[in-house]
């Protein structure tokens, strides 16, 4: 006899949903044997090194932010905090 | 009903780009269908039977991108246009700009299935940024260092919460599915996994692991101050679960200084109640607590890779003195402290890596007794001055006082050069012991930087009557970006003593300087 | 690595001034003269087999078109040859070169109808704007022969479940790639509902008429449903195409490493690629006729391989890598690879008595 492959016909909406948990849960689950792909924040010579190393990496060109302004800096927070 | 149509030819910029486009136009209101397919004769058709068909179309080729619009009226139509217009230009902007993104969120929009967030920013800005990745389900590498203890505590609560990585802050090492992170030696792969509060340490036993042709299955970096009193060693013990629950980990090694008790005592409990054997490197630290638990004390780093070695080959662990049989090594060491001055004695450690330095304090203490450093064993042997050595010294040049406003010694050599001259020049320096660390990160070739140095200062030595030794050991693989052989070939042609590990280059270097009297201390 | 860096700066501030970047029909125009002054150099590092064909002479052809990560090259016999970024991945005609991660082959200065020569071992596109050294590139031939030893049919099956399981949660559902989720022997040719998108109302028929020329091998209906669906579909590889090549690329490694009479499946496919002519865009005629020999991409080949010898966990991540192709090409490509196994593993007996 034929085997049957999925049990339930997912509509839609619902598998659209199940992705996202899944990618959620992905994402917390151990980085161990997953492939690597990395984003670098600050040396840029970390991100060359991964690149050698045949790992994904987007490299952030980062500034302080605010200029590096403390009192804008605390104000910046708050608001992303209240957001 | 309006039908209009927009045809690319020649530049498509990529499948996911117009399928956003698509989905995007299709959802304003004023359009009621929309199509963007390429003009092949069965696409035509198709486009024919929902009525979005135009002479423009009809003329169109196979290579060429249809995007069909079908709006209510002109005004409508004027819309849609403009929109596709400004989502088409608008990407290629975009682009542009995100080429070298400035934050976070545009990495992620670039890169939105990234695992890992590498942060290296100064470290009053390093919780803002570990903050954000954290929250947003990434785990995080954090290499800045001087991140305040609080801040430090409170990353680690968040992310074990989240069951997220956060290595840092001040991690400058780590291994994770075989690539390096930060700075750290190419190794193989294999059962043996790693939580390391140390990086040099790290790197000292992964290099050796695999000189033994065993390999690393993951290193987890927990950054210096994990270990501390406030923080509780909250990552080492999220880490020995980690590694517990991994297949390829068939043995566990913890690497740090030595912790404050407390904390020793809770990573210990962990360590006990895990079904893996444990090795602990605590050098300097209390050996007993560590066997009551069920786990293995290893003093040194060599000896940690020794122990896990024969572990997995199912061997009896045992510690290691030297790899070379004890003839060699009197012979090396009488050739060296033959050519000694009467005056000449003392020790003088230059080293790179903190946790090098500290192995070699704890490896001469029960040989030559007390040594002074900047970061010594006892409080008492503070140098007064570390820019001047005393007696026996090891110094740790990657230490504060020496990297303000510099590069680290693992990339810059000068300091180091210059202390080396100026310990030649003391009549009572015996041996110069060094490190050598290759790798990632570290400096494309360190030999060529030492060298010079090593030369002039054992020249100075000579002229006056004396006679400078030198002994060092590299850090490094085969595998590593530098040339392993290249190294040990110049710092041998210019009669360094090339030693196979730190904890051995030490010993043979007391063995100098005291001229082999330490010989029984050592052998037995 | 020096690949200038300098080179977008400028058109950033190129940008800045030119304002708004043009309309939709025209090309984005990034020139300047001081573009042009300095060369993109890129290493290439793995040359697929058909594209290493094209290097004898001097003039390679010009440039087609252009994508984000690529840019296809036509040479003077009609061989496309596509110049790639590393996460395209290795194929046939490929040239995988190390352009960076946030570096697009649209931004770099290069437009259609650039001459690409080849001048010892550099290539060379427009004007100096793009220079491409392949002296240390390594040749990439599609493997023929799968690693590993061929599980039992039992278990492969089980792959095959794995596979739809995984493009069911993964998968994106745009064209033909819909299908997949139906993918029940008896059922599909009952189904008929309204969830199904246009594209695979449209072309479900044509489908299922393909699969049963194939089983009973009519040469005939094989060409009359073929031409029903090559061209077919929303991509910029046609949808139904993408099916196809990974039926075709399925049927024919999978009787090649099965030992099932391989003749027939040459038929099959040569029948299908007949019917190209006209029919579709140049690229997907590449890989169309490149599927019928069993030759593609590396990730698909290694999803096929994989189906038929390896674990569970390592049949989810080729899958995924696949369906990491494109926007819908990777899941109608896996839609082609279950249909194509199938008809292999339900038919072996069958098919070797017809042909």
């Amino acid at each position: 006899m034929k085997k049957s492959y999925l049990g339930k016909v997912m509509t839609m909406s619902n598998k659209k949903l199940k992705v996202k948990r899944e990618k959620r849960k992905e994402k917390r689950e151990n980085l161990f044997n997953k492939k690597l792909k990395v984003i670098n924040i600050g040396i840029e010579t970390f991100a060359e090194d991964l690149e050698k190393q045949g790992v994904e990496v987007v490299h952030v060109d980062w500034r302080p932010p605010a200029g590096g302004d403390a009192e804008i800096l605390k104000l910046l927070d708050k608001l992303e905090e209240g957001s | 009903m309006v039908v209009r149509v927009i045809i690319r030819k020649g530049t498509y910029r990529d499948s996911v780009t117009l399928m956003k486009i698509s989905n995007k136009v299709a959802e304003l209101k004023e359009v009621l269908q929309a199509a963007v397919v390429m003009a092949t004769p069965l696409n035509k058709q198709l486009l024919k039977d929902v009525k979005l068909l135009t002479d423009d179309i009809e003329r169109a080729g196979p290579n060429d991108l249809v995007i069909a619009l079908n709006t209510e009226n002109e005004e409508g139509m004027k819309i849609a246009i403009s929109e596709v217009d400004t989502l088409l230009s608008a990407r290629e902007y975009v682009e542009v700009e995100e080429v070298r993104p400035k934050t976070l969120d545009s990495a992620l929009s670039i890169m939105p299935d990234a695992n890992l967030v590498m942060i290296s920013v100064p470290g009053n800005f390093a919780k803002r940024e570990a903050l954000r990745a954290l929250r947003k389900g990434l785990n995080v590498f954090l290499f800045s260092s001087n991140v305040p203890i609080e801040e430090e505590l409170e990353l680690k609560k968040i992310s074990k919460e989240k069951g997220l990585l956060i290595m840092g802050p001040d991690c400058g090492t780590a291994i994770i599915n075989n690539i390096v992170l930060g700075f750290g030696n190419v190794v193989n792969q294999g059962p043996i996994g790693v939580v390391s509060a140390s990086g040099t340490g790290l790197q000292q036993f992964s290099t050796l692991i695999h000189r033994e042709g065993l390999g690393i299955s993951q290193a987890i970096g927990t950054g210096g101050n994990d270990l501390s009193k406030k923080v509780g060693g909250i990552m080492m013990m999220e880490g020995i679960k980690l590694l517990e629950q991994d297949k390829k980990t068939q043995i566990i090694v913890l690497i740090s200084k030595p912790p404050d008790v407390q904390t020793g005592e809770k990573i210990l409990k962990v360590a006990s109640r895990c079904k893996k054997p444990i090795v602990v490197n605590f050098p300097g630290g209390e050996s007993d607590e560590i066997k009551k638990r069920g786990c293995i004390a290893a003093t040194t780093l060599e000896d940690a890779a020794g122990i896990a070695c024969a572990l997995i080959r199912g061997k009896k662990p045992e510690k290691t003195i030297f790899t070379i049989s004890k003839r060699r090594i009197m012979s090396t060491v009488n050739a060296e402290s033959s050519k000694l001055s009467r005056m000449q004695k003392y020790v003088r450690g230059l080293f790179s890596g903190g946790t090098l330095c500290y192995e070699a304090l704890v490896v001469l203490a029960p040989l030559i007794g007390d040594v002074c450093s900047n970061v010594p064993l006892k409080a008492e042997y503070k140098l007064e001055d570390v820019n001047v050595s005393k007696r026996h010294t090891c110094i740790d040049m990657g230490s504060e006082e020496f990297t303000v406003g510099r590069p680290h010694p693992m990339i810059d050599f000068t300091l180091r050069k210059r202390r080396i001259v100026q310990e030649a020049k003391d009549p009572e320096t015996a041996v110069v012991l060094l490190d050598v660390v290759l790798g990632y990160g570290a400096h494309q070739n360190p030999a060529a930087e030492l060298v010079p140095s090593i030369v002039e200062a054992k020249t100075v030595a000579e002229q006056n009557g004396r006679f400078l030794s030198v002994v060092t050991s590299i850090v490094g693989t085969p595998e590593d970006p530098q040339d392993l052989r290249k190294q040990q070939r110049k710092l041998k042609e210019a009669g360094v003593i090339v030693m196979p590990s730190n904890a051995q280059a030490t010993r043979t270097a007391a063995l100098i300087a005291t001229r082999g009297a330490v010989e029984e201390k050592l052998f037995g | 690595m020096n690949i200038g860096s300098s080179n977008i700066q400028i058109s950033t501030d190129m940008k800045a001034q030119t304002g708004k970047v043009m309309m939709s029909g025209e090309e984005t125009d990034f020139s300047g003269s001081t573009m042009m002054t300095h060369p993109l150099r890129l290493d290439a590092i793995f040359i697929g087999s058909t594209a290493s064909r094209s290097f004898n002479q001097e003039r390679i052809g010009q440039v087609h078109s252009l994508f984000k990560r690529a840019f296809n090259v036509l040479t003077s016999d009609n061989q496309l040859i596509s110049v790639v970024r590393g996460d395209v991945g290795k194929g046939p005609i490929n040239i995988v070169t190390n352009l960076p991660q946030y570096l697009s082959m649209t931004s770099i200065g290069i437009r259609r109808n650039c001459e690409v020569l080849k001048v010892d071992d550099l290539i060379i596109v427009g004007n100096n704007i793009l220079i491409i050294s392949t002296k240390n590139a390594k040749q990439w031939k599609p493997r023929k022969e799968f690693q590993g030893n061929l599980l039992t049919i039992k278990k492969i099956r089980d792959n095959l479940m794995t596979v739809k399981e995984v493009t069911c949660s993964y998968g994106r559902f745009g064209g033909l790639g819909q299908l997949i989720e139906y993918v029940e022997d008896e059922h599909l040719e009952k189904f008929v509902s309204n969830k199904l998108n246009l594209f695979v109302r449209m072309a479900l028929p044509h489908i299922l008429r393909l699969l049963k020329a194939i089983r009973e091998g009519s040469s005939p209906d094989i060409k009359r449903s073929a031409k029903k669906l090559i061209g077919f579909g929303p991509g910029l590889t046609p949808s139904a195409d993408d099916v196809l090549s990974g039926l075709m690329t399925s049927l024919s490694l999978i009787a090649e490493n099965l030992d099932v009479n391989t003749n027939f499946v040459s038929k099959v496919n040569k029948d299908i690629t007949s019917c190209i002519p006209g029919r579709t865009t140049l690229i997907s005629q590449e890989f169309l006729m490149h599927a019928a020999d069993g030759e593609a991409n590396e990730p698909i080949i290694a999803l096929i391989e994989r189906i038929m010898t390896a674990k569970t966990n390592e049949v989810e991540n080729a899958t995924k890598e696949v369906l990491a192709i494109g926007e819908t090409s990777g899941t109608d490509i896996v839609l082609g690879i279950l249909l194509g196994s199938k008809l292999l593993l339900d038919e072996i007996h069958y098919l070797d008595k017809n042909f």
